[in-house]
């Protein structure tokens, strides 16, 4: 018996060893422990044996049993890798193959200018206004502070509808709206949009282009706000290494006024080609909002003071990405747009 | 306003200041500088030389030979000059010298003989001989002014110079001179300001202007002032050369002593002078006045101009002897031969001035400057100065007095301001004293009491006007830049972008995901682009559309209805680049007259689409039903008919209506249209109301308890008549379905050889479900049973294989 138990546990765990399948492993399975199996039927003759036998034979006959139970689950685990294995050779692919994906379009880019811009200053508590393209001469004009005599107004320079309405040469109508409807500040606006002017179309000049203007009303407000807030626009918009500078200069609708230089982000100062060796572009005008404006959209412009700002969207879309001729912002090449993915 | 350095520094001195930072530290104090030019700075070792002996070449007939005496040696120089003669002075470029262009001179031989150095002419040296005379600048330039030998040719020739052009502001005319812009450098860099002293003796002459002029103003508004100054002519010839060389540097071309001091005295004071021959004005009056309408007279140019009546005309009582302002006639013109002149030194007011150059088309420098508006107060000390410079020269003699028709002398203002509200606006803290410094260095007389100044703002200022241009004087001379830079105060603010500016980002984010390229087109469009999209011209998108008065051409006269012809202008650009295919959008307004009375054209945002190149009508209506989607419109309010409009294909179009109204179009391009805006055969576009579909869309999102109890999910196939719409058949099985369909999804549609001709399979998943039970088959099945009994009878359609 004990020779038995021994010759048994031998020859299968050689055999299960060599089982390279679950079937197989199934078949071993059943000669040695099914209803007929070789184990089966020699636990079957224990009740053979002597009283003084069965402790010995019976604690033989279970190491047997275990040891091949765990040859067994060993085993299985080792086909089911190997089933695995030969699975994963047949279901091989080129994973250079480029993938299904959907092709994806683009924002223009001019869009995307604006959509930076916009999410700084509503960073800042501005909220973004949209205002006719076609507007009053009054509101785009004498509410400005323009004077009646004005070169601008020209009808070389501005296009009209008629006597009295024009499409709109800057955004800052929206500022009068903005102010003339809600006569209590604090206002704070950002008003990008489409302007006219009558130019011919070539690499620098469109009869379309965009602006966006600002626009901050409240007690107390100062040119140093003008001048930190504007700051802290650069350095989001241009890069955080940016510098600003402010020069002097003169708009109607604002005393005093100012021009703002950011230092070139194509040279970072240096100087080059894009800012013409100076190291500085020029970014926007600005200044505080001239008393009249204010009084003529009924704010008291001796409790409340402000600042404006105005830019074109354009040009700094030009510069950011080095686009070289304006044409091919309103050209609309797949080429051009899809650099801008 | 290009301005002589060599000549500012005549009236403050800035000798010690370099010029890159004279340049940066103007223009922080408000005078943008545009350029900086440093005359002559390529030209070295050229030297005044006096030619001794000119002898004929041995081997070359158009070759000289010279000795030239440079001072310190006799160089022999060989010239193919052929304008100089013995004992002419001339510049001369030793061995090493360098000249315009970067050109070295070196001792060499020219055909045999040695040459040590060159002769220059005026355009090797790089002088403006594009207003120099004719004389001057072929051959040799020859010194007309007896200088040292061997002195440096440069200063002598004008070419120590800098000229610093400037950018200036409107507001700022009193900077159009040089004695403006010398005020400004005096108060940027608090240097003390040198205005020439003027001083002319009316009893040294031996006649007096009164008994040979009188002045008489007509119209007082558009001449405030005229000053009239006589003098004997004594010689005509030409200014000397150091007020030639600034007047070169400065762009004018020197003519005569004359001409050359009233040019003079513009450029310093910026007061426009001119000059009469007065036996030639044939009267001893002069008269401003308006012409008359379609008078005419020939200016000095040798043009005839035909005046509006709203001009101003110079007249000897009868007819025109100037434009006011603008030019001289040609009938009053000094010429070499004129023994007296009258200088006027006048003011002509800006608009009036402006309104005939316009009307003329026609510039000049004089225009230029009174158009941008000049101080009355200049006439007379611009009058004086002219006479002392005729003087000083020996050009002229004077007549005794001067006229002074000046009717309204303006007032000089007080601005009163408080220096704590300056630095509170401002953002600043200095003192009182500090501010009325800065403003004195600008000659605007202050007086200081506590914390109040009063400002007297001088007549040349006529910008200065409230407390806040004063704010700005004191803020550009403390510097900008020195303004700390601080974040607004006050109450908070909520910021960001109103629902509709959300949602149209979200809509572009979506279109970008599906591979569509957002586009900018122009605003502008044409009646001709609106028909060839196969409108008739009664069609609202034609007869709706704004017309510009002043268009940039036809193409671009009306203010577009539809952004359709930008985007088919889009898709043929692209496709004639053969680029094989292509998706755009474009979010933007349209524009459309409106019948109310005072009121603004009627705006609207619209969203365009387009497509070409493997592409069908349903990519199209797909895009539109994401949208739509993307809305929460649900698809039970939307209904797709027939479009009418004559740009699409009549059988692949569509126009989408929620809940009956309607909120655009798309489809197939109609084959006519293709062909006018060159487009590919398959060319799908569309365009939808953005508002509107903004106005129907529903952003409430209220969360639904999710199905306890498991549903169940029916196949069928229908047979259909080929032309029966499937959104009815969608219809009848929803609206028979009861209330535990809750889904219908069409998953197939076949026509072809496994059914007969004239019909299609139409295949639909249903999917029942009810909130508060498990549903049994036989539920299912009553509900199935009636779909199809229904469908049979309100549509004549029956299961496939039934
Ligand atoms: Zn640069």
């Amino acid at each position: 018996m004990k020779e038995q138990l021994i010759k048994v546990k031998e020859t299968f765990v050689e055999e299960i060893k060599k089982a390279d399948s679950s079937d197989k492993l199934e078949e071993i399975r059943v000669r040695v422990s099914g209803k007929k199996g070789a184990l089966t039927m020699l636990m079957r003759d224990m009740g053979k044996l002597t009283k003084e036998e069965r402790p010995a034979i019976g604690k033989l006959a279970n190491e047997v049993r275990e040891a091949i139970e765990k040859t067994m689950s060993d085993q299985k685990e080792r086909i089911i890798e190997l089933e695995y294995e030969k699975q994963f050779e047949k279901e091989k692919i080129d994973i250079t193959l480029p993938g299904k994906l959907s092709e994806i379009g683009s924002h223009h880019p001019l869009n995307i200018v604006i959509k930076e811009l916009s999410d700084i200053f509503i960073g800042l508590g501005f909220t973004v206004e949209e205002g006719p393209e076609i507007e009053w001469a009054e509101y785009n004009f004498d509410h400005l502070n323009i004077p009646k005599d004005h070169p601008s107004r020209d009808h070389q320079d501005t296009f009209y509808v008629d006597d009295d309405k024009v499409l709109r040469t800057q955004t800052s109508p929206i500022q009068i709206r903005t102010m003339m409807k809600s006569q209590t500040p604090p206002i704070r606006i950002l008003a990008p949009g489409r302007v006219y002017r009558s130019d011919e179309i070539d690499a620098t000049h469109s009869p379309v282009f965009h602006q966006a203007e600002g626009l901050v009303v409240d007690e107390k407000i100062t040119m140093s706000d003008l001048k930190g807030t504007l700051d802290l626009f650069a350095k989001e918009m241009f890069g955080h290494g940016t510098k600003t500078k402010f020069r002097p200069h003169q708009f109607y609708f604002t005393e005093p006024s100012a021009e703002m230089d950011v230092t070139c982000f194509a040279c970072q100062g240096k100087g080059c080609r894009v800012c013409q060796n100076t190291g500085w572009i020029e970014i926007l005008g600005c200044g505080m909002v001239h008393p009249n404006v204010l009084e003529v959209c009924g704010i008291d412009s001796s409790k409340y003071s402000g600042f404006a700002f105005g830019m074109g969207l354009d040009r700094i879309a030009m510069i950011k990405y080095g686009i070289s001729d304006l044409r091919l912002m309103f050209e609309n090449d797949i080429r051009f747009l899809k650099q801008f993915r | 306003m290009h301005v002589s350095m060599e000549w500012l520094k005549e009236f403050v001195d800035i000798k010690d200041i370099d010029p890159v930072r004279y340049c940066d530290e103007m223009t922080m104090s408000g005078s943008k500088v545009e350029s900086l030019e440093i005359l002559g700075e390529e030209i070295e070792n050229v030297v005044v030389g006096k030619i001794e002996k000119i002898e004929s070449h041995p081997q070359a007939d158009k070759l000289v030979i010279c000795q030239v005496d440079v001072g310190k040696e006799i160089l022999q120089i060989v010239t193919g000059a052929d304008n100089i003669k013995e004992g002419d002075k001339v510049p001369v470029a030793l061995p090493g010298a360098k000249l315009s262009g970067g050109l070295k001179i070196k001792k060499t031989k020219l055909r045999g003989v040695e040459s040590t150095g060159m002769l220059c002419s005026a355009g090797e040296l790089g002088m403006k001989t594009n207003l120099m005379p004719k004389e001057d600048t072929e051959g040799i330039y020859i010194f007309k002014d007896d200088y040292d030998i061997g002195a440096d040719a440069k200063p002598l020739l004008g070419l120590d110079d800098i000229i610093v052009e400037y950018e200036l502001t409107a507001n700022r005319p009193d900077c159009h001179s040089i004695i403006g812009m010398a005020r400004e450098t005096s108060a940027t860099f608090d240097r003390h300001l040198l205005i020439p002293v003027v001083e002319i003796d009316d009893n040294s002459g031996s006649e007096r202007i009164e008994d040979k002029l009188s002045v008489e103003i007509l119209n007082k508004q558009s001449c405030p002032r005229y000053v009239a100054r006589m003098m004997k002519v004594n010689s005509m010839g030409p200014s000397p050369a150091w007020m030639a060389k600034r007047l070169l540097n400065c762009g004018i071309r020197p003519i005569n002593v004359i001409v050359d001091v009233t040019n003079y005295v513009m450029l310093e004071t910026g007061q426009p002078l001119h000059a009469f021959d007065y036996s030639k004005l044939g009267s001893d009056k002069i008269v401003v006045r308006n012409a008359l309408k379609g008078e005419k007279t020939i200016t000095l140019d040798g043009n005839e101009r035909i005046l509006d009546d709203d001009a101003l005309v110079i007249t000897n009582g009868e007819k025109p002897v100037a434009i006011a302002g603008i030019m001289g006639g040609e009938n009053s013109e000094i010429s070499e031969d004129t023994q007296m002149i009258v200088i006027e030194s006048a003011n002509f007011e800006k608009n009036s001035v402006r309104k005939t150059t316009k009307k003329l088309n026609f510039r000049t420098d004089s225009s230029t400057k009174f158009e941008k508006g000049i101080d009355p107060e200049l006439a007379g000390f611009a009058a004086d100065r002219a006479a002392q410079l005729l003087l000083e020269l020996g050009a002229c003699e004077l007549i005794n007095g001067k006229i002074d028709a000046y009717a309204n002398k303006p007032k000089e203002k007080e601005i009163i301001i408080d220096a704590k509200w300056v630095n509170e606006f401002i953002g600043i803290g200095i003192e009182p004293g500090q501010m009325v410094e800065y403003l004195e260095r600008l000659e605007l007389k202050s007086d200081l009491n506590g914390n109040t100044i009063t400002v007297t703002v001088p007549t040349f200022r006529q910008d200065l006007e409230i407390k806040e241009d004063i704010a700005e004087e004191i803020a550009r001379l403390y510097g900008y830049n020195k303004i700390p830079n601080t974040v607004i105060s006050g109450t908070a603010t909520e910021g960001g972008r109103s629902q509709s500016q959300k949602f149209e980002n979200i809509v572009k984010n979506i279109l970008v995901d599906k591979n569509l390229y957002e586009i900018l087109t122009y605003s502008f469009t044409s009646k001709n682009k609106l028909m060839d999209m196969n409108l008739s011209e009664d069609d609202s998108l034609i007869k709706d559309s704004i017309e510009l008065i002043n268009p940039l051409g036809e193409e671009n006269s009306l203010m577009r209805t539809t952004l359709l012809p930008g985007m088919l202008q889009v898709i043929s650009h692209n496709y004639n680049r053969n680029l094989p295919k292509g998706a755009f959008f474009e979010i933007a307004v349209s524009y459309k007259k409106t019948d109310k009375k005072n009121s603004l054209p009627k705006e609207n945002k619209n969203l365009s689409i387009g497509m070409y190149g493997n592409e069908d009508f349903f990519s199209m209506k797909g895009i539109v039903e994401l949208i739509l989607n993307k809305a929460r419109i649900d698809m039970q309010r939307v209904e797709y008919i027939r479009s009418s409009l004559p740009l699409y294909h009549p059988n692949r179009s569509a126009a989408v209506l929620v809940e009956g109204e309607e909120i655009g179009c798309f489809g197939e391009v109609h084959p006519k249209v293709c062909k006018t805006y060159d487009l590919p055969g398959k060319t799908y576009c569309g365009e939808l109301d953005f508002e509107k579909i903004f106005e129907l869309s529903d952003n409430d999102i209220k969360f639904e308890e999710l199905p306890k109890y498991p549903g169940i999910q029916r196949d069928l196939a229908f047979l259909a008549q080929e032309d029966l719409p499937a959104r009815k058949i969608e219809d009848a099985i929803k609206s028979n379905g009861g209330s535990l369909l809750k889904e219908v999804e069409l998953f197939d549609v076949y026509q072809g050889t496994q059914i007969q001709s004239g019909y299609k399979s139409m295949a639909y998943s249903l999917y029942f479900q009810a909130n508060d039970r498990t549903l049994t088959d036989d539920e299912v099945r009553k509900a199935m049973d009636k779909i199809l009994e229904k469908c049979k009878k309100e549509l004549g359609i029956s299961l496939r294989d039934a």
